[in-house]
């Protein structure tokens, strides 16, 4: 009886205590929406790796239905996070992750580029500024000049915000009209942070005209757009880009490749109302040809297949003297690359690019070596100048002028300084590639040759160098796109991977060309930013040969 | 009675001293509140009556036992149609779950940490309560910006993977604000609940968590329920750091707030109201809840 008392006043049965019941309760709920989370998030990861790519908000449409058709095809899920070119680029500067970003504008994508966070740029459409009304153009708005009508309110995007504002603004001070304008924009109308928020602002009617993207304007219903010549120099290019922080830049790159195909992404984009680039042709594993000349291989090489395993492609290279290559290139009928005719071209030297040079894009120079007297260890036969190589009982190889750049070369330098019929006394063989000059020499068969420097760095401890000062002795790689590739873009990157070597080359004894172009006026044209005839721009500024 | 009696000066004393009507002094209570009041129920009205009238309503496909109340369903059927998209529906049920799930969370740490700012004194409690205010009057975009900058550190690197862009990063970005008001709440709740009857338990031998759990904190359950209800309300409406630290990827960690700003970004306006009009109902449903089950005098 007395032991029931006790038991009753300290544990009353029904009394619990609601801290133990509330934590259980909470934590059976927990782990209840915990597993239905972990659920909604494994989804996404059964199906093996995916891509993570930062997109602009008004590329979501084409966008959502490309990665979509990609990961039926493939069965590699795309994750896309949407917002502003701006602030995806901020938010990438500060997270360092994802595979791909696309940009809006082109601005972001070099920005982003010069930063170091992006590879590779892909690019896909262009787009225009243009006025936007709304639909019916109730305001009779037709020209620039409209705008500055008593009763007519315009948008326009910030230019430290928006892409398009920046645009508008350096278009308009080109044409002496931002002034007048953003003061009559302050007075009665707004400037906003983003595109589709002016787009809005005319569609609702808050304002009468706006100006936008050509592109958004055409995708969204209720507006109409009035192309001005004020704004049409005003291309701008969306562009792909694969990020450096990316872990698998191959599976990102097959994807990227996907979105930038003539007949895969493009459409979809061009169906949407942008106006596309003409992009390669799709591929699941492309393969580029690549005529190279034999000077080039050292220093080309590594960078080839570092290329090749990036992106997850094949360049079949075909290293040679540069007349059988530009011989065989003539004779590819159609300028066929199913034939064997070669998307991209790097030659020993502009001399022989020019006799081909209707069938390829401008080239960019990207370095050069001098031809130099390459002799046998110790200098035996104390050869200081050209004119040692006349004389009586020399023995020396050169290259066959026909068959091989450094033929050529050598050709022009002997009969510009004059010693021309002297040595080619004494010449004993003509090689048809440079690479078969120096070990003429280095296996003690002959006295001298007239090679590349860059070939004579491999044999250092079996000859000995004399150099020739002299202009005409000196050999300029250009590297070229075949006009007939469908592959233009592929080749376009892999000059990106060479223009990024400079180290390889210099290592390989070639004095670096592609600095010399920094700082000219127009460098900003180099290749990757507009266009696609891409090789033409910086063709323009190369130094005079 | 002398007819000479003069007559009582009281009536025009009376007169003199009546009270004043009070209907003005109401009238311009009711004006000004009213202004308030009407412009937010406007703001509801307008979104419905964009509904209404735009063209996506027609698009709607109906079956014929329907059709002839389409003029009626009209403000509904844009939101039937986006309801009807698998990404949207994906991005409510993430929304409810997740808010759900960090409504919890924002409990979890709000009771004890609402208990000791109520009923201790201890030093370094001033910096803690202005600490706990950071998340309320900070911008939410540093919030976002704060913790993605966060995981770029040791330790929270190693789990970065995990988190960033992922679901955790939804939870984690909703928690962090949510919470705070979550610890207002509560501690105002704590700070009407009379220590007295906890002071007894003690004296009768319970133990400190005894006294919390079975006299404190069965006290506090209407205010519990406001905290959470609160907490969740302010997860739905999270939005600035869920796109900075979580991103607003389709299928993964869209939730409806960013369904509104994307489907705006395309200038999908009706699709940006339907949508935004779910979240209105959701609100109104759960206020109301806080409202009629949660504690009716707590304001934070």
């Amino acid at each position: 009886m007395r032991r029931d008392t006790e038991f009753v006043l300290t544990s009353r049965p029904g009394a619990v205590n609601s801290l133990y019941l509330f934590a259980v309760i909470v934590l059976l709920v927990l782990l209840g929406l915990g597993w239905v989370l972990v659920d909604m998030g494994a989804v996404q990861t059964k199906s093996g790796d995916e891509l993570f790519m930062y997109c602009a908000a008004g590329m979501r449409v084409p966008i959502e239905k490309i990665a979509a058709d990609y990961e039926h095809e493939f069965g590699v899920p795309v994750r896309v996070t949407y917002d502003g070119s701006n602030t995806l680029l901020s938010t990438i500067t500060a997270h360092q992750k994802g595979d791909l970003y696309l940009a809006a504008d082109d601005f972001y994508i070099n920005q982003a580029q010069d930063s170091g966070l992006v590879q590779e740029m892909l690019p896909l459409a262009t787009m225009r500024p243009v006025i936007a009304v709304a639909q019916g153009n109730p305001k009779n708005i037709q020209s620039l000049d409209d705008l500055f009508r008593d009763g007519v309110k315009t948008a326009l995007g910030n230019p430290e915000q928006a892409a398009v504002g920046k645009m508008t603004k350096k278009l308009l001070v080109d044409s002496g009209d931002w002034e007048k304008l953003s003061a009559h924009v302050t007075e009665t109308g707004v400037f906003e942070p983003t595109v589709p928020a002016v787009a809005n602002a005319v569609k609702v009617g808050a304002i009468d005209a706006g100006i936008i993207w050509d592109t958004t304007a055409k995708i969204i219903p209720g507006l109409d757009y009035i192309a001005v010549p004020e704004l049409d120099p005003g291309i701008s290019e969306v562009t792909l880009g694969v990020l450096t922080s990316s872990k698998q830049p191959t599976a990102a790159l097959h994807f990227a490749r996907y979105v930038a195909a003539r007949e895969k992404g493009l459409p979809v984009f061009s169906q949407g109302g942008w106006e596309v680039v003409d992009g390669d042709v799709w591929s699941d594993r492309p393969e580029l040809t690549f005529y190279c000349g034999s000077v080039n291989r050292r220093a080309v090489e590594p960078v080839l297949e570092a290329f090749q395993k990036r992106e997850g492609v094949v360049v079949n290279t075909v290293y040679n003297g540069c007349g059988i290559l530009t011989g065989q290139m003539r004779t590819i009928v159609d300028q066929d690359q199913g034939k064997g005719f070669p998307d991209t071209y790097m030659a020993c030297d502009v001399y022989y690019l020019d006799t081909v040079k209707e069938m390829f894009q401008d080239a960019v120079n990207v370095s050069d070596t001098e031809v130099v007297i390459a002799v046998q260890k110790g200098n035996p036969k104390n050869i200081a100048s050209l004119q040692d190589l006349t004389k009586p009982g020399m023995r020396v190889s050169v290259g066959q002028p026909r068959q091989c750049t450094i033929g050529v070369l050598t050709k022009q330098l002997l009969e510009k300084e004059g010693v021309y019929d002297g040595v080619m006394d004494n010449v004993v063989t003509q090689t048809t590639t440079s690479a078969l000059l120096v070990p003429t020499v280095a296996t003690g068969s002959l006295d001298a040759t007239l090679a590349y420097a860059t070939d004579t760095l491999a044999e250092g401890d079996k000859i000995d160098v004399v150099r020739i000062e002299s202009p005409a002795g000196k050999a300029v790689q250009p590297f070229s796109i075949a006009r007939s590739s469908d592959q233009k873009y592929l080749s376009r990157r892999l000059y990106t991977a060479i223009s990024r070597s400079k180290d390889q080359f210099e290592e390989a004894g070639f004095h670096w060309r592609l600095d010399d172009v920094i700082g000219i006026e127009g460098a900003e044209q180099l290749p990757g930013s507009q266009g696609t005839d891409f090789l033409d721009p910086p063709a323009k500024i190369s130094p005079p040969q | 009675m002398s007819s000479t009696t003069p007559p009582p000066a009281t009536p025009v004393i009376v007169d003199e001293h009546r009270v004043g009507s009070d209907a003005p002094f109401f009238a311009m209570l009711g004006v000004i509140g009213g202004v308030y009041v009407l412009l937010l129920l406007g703001l509801l009205l307008a979104d419905v009556s964009y509904m209404v009238n735009s063209d996506s309503a027609d698009a709607v496909e109906l079956s014929p036992t329907l059709e002839p109340w389409r003029p009626v369903l009209r403000p509904v059927l844009p939101i039937l149609e986006v309801l009807r998209q698998p990404p949207i529906q994906y991005s409510i049920k993430l929304t409810l779950v997740s808010c759900l799930f960090t409504a919890l969370l924002s409990l979890i740490v709000a009771v004890p940490i609402g208990y000791l700012l109520s009923h201790f004194r201890f030093p370094g409690r001033n910096l803690l309560d202005a600490l706990l205010d950071i998340p309320i009057v900070l911008p939410p975009l540093v919030v976002g910006l704060s913790l993605l900058i966060l995981f770029q550190f040791a330790p929270f690197s190693s789990i970065s993977e995990w988190v960033v862009f992922e679901i955790p990063a939804v939870i984690l970005a909703q928690f962090m604000v949510a919470a705070a008001f979550a610890v207002r709440t509560m501690r105002a709740t704590f700070d009407q609940i009379d220590t007295r009857l906890e002071d007894i338990a003690l004296t009768l031998g319970c133990t400190r968590a005894q006294a919390f759990g079975m006299v404190v904190l069965p006290q506090a359950r209407q205010g519990m329920l406001t905290a959470g209800t609160l907490a969740w309300a302010r997860a739905m409406g999270e939005f600035g750091p869920l796109l900075i630290f979580a991103g607003a990827t389709r299928n993964k960690t869209e939730v409806l707030s960013t369904t509104v700003y994307f489907e705006f970004s395309i200038a999908n306006l009706e699709g940006a109201v339907a949508v935004s009009l779910i979240m209105v109902f959701a609100a109104i449903i759960v206020l109301i809840i806080a409202r009629v089950w949660g504690s009716k005098n707590i304001t934070i």
